[in-house]
């Protein structure tokens, strides 16, 4: 599960923003933030965190489905 | 690569247009031998003589109308076999032209090509033998041998079909990836 939702709300940004910032096409971020990506490259998950000032942790979470 | 890249690149363009060219030709000739093969058999020995002579300038018996048929049929349907092979090779085009190589039906569509040039390659061997077992001079050379060059492409096609779906599982495990 990716927590992006809750991560941009408490940095005040949007996801276009982050999209702009990390490099990647809003597409592939919503594809991120919908979890509907099979894969992030580590490139990714760095920007991410960088812009979002968290860690994987924060961003990625676990769930038996 | 889009549809508008198609368009650009000449490589492209120019194998789109000689496959649908070559499939035109193919037709064509397959017309006039749907034609000709009947007329060919029912007809009078007067009306065919000419061809018999031709054909027998090349070294064939024209006593049995049945051989020039069924090297008639040989041919069409070895014209059939190339046609499709023009056509998966057409489709391949047109899907690199759209930006979709490694699409798993490409791989499918190597392996068919590589099948259908075999498939001609034997039937041409089998017409070429019976226009041999049916010889009048010693002068026609209708001996069939299967080209080198011919199964060396066969297996060539086969191995970039391999290729190709191993291409496809890795534009699988890619797509999603962000």
């Amino acid at each position: 599960m990716v927590k992006l939702d809750d991560l941009l709300h408490d940095r005040r940004m949007t996801l276009t923003e982050l999209a702009e910032r990390v490099g990647l096409t809003l597409a592939n971020l919503s594809i991120l933030k919908t979890g509907k990506a099979k894969a992030i490259r580590f490139t990714t998950l760095a920007a991410i965190c960088r812009e979002l000032n968290c860690q994987p942790g924060d961003l990625l979470e676990y769930q038996d489905k | 690569m889009t549809e508008q890249n198609l368009k650009n690149d000449a490589l492209l363009q120019i194998g789109r247009i000689g496959t649908i060219a070559l499939r035109g030709l193919l037709w064509f000739v397959g017309i006039v031998l749907i034609l000709a093969i009947p007329y060919i058999i029912v007809a009078d020995p007067s009306e065919v003589a000419e061809l018999q002579l031709q054909i027998s300038g090349a070294g064939i018996s024209t006593d049995a109308k049945l051989v020039i048929a069924s090297v008639g049929v040989i041919a069409m349907i070895i014209l059939v076999l190339l046609e499709r092979f023009l056509l998966q090779l057409q489709r391949l085009i047109e899907s690199v032209g759209q930006g979709d190589p490694f699409a798993p039906i490409n791989a499918d569509r190597l392996a068919r090509m590589a099948w259908l040039l075999l498939a001609s390659q034997i039937t041409a061997f089998i017409g070429m033998s019976i226009a041999a077992y049916h010889a009048i001079s010693e002068e026609a050379d209708f001996t069939g041998d299967f080209s080198i060059e011919g199964l060396f492409i066969v297996v060539l096609l086969f191995i970039l079909a391999r290729v190709f779906k191993h291409g496809a599982a890795m534009r699988d495990d890619l797509e999603g990836t962000v």
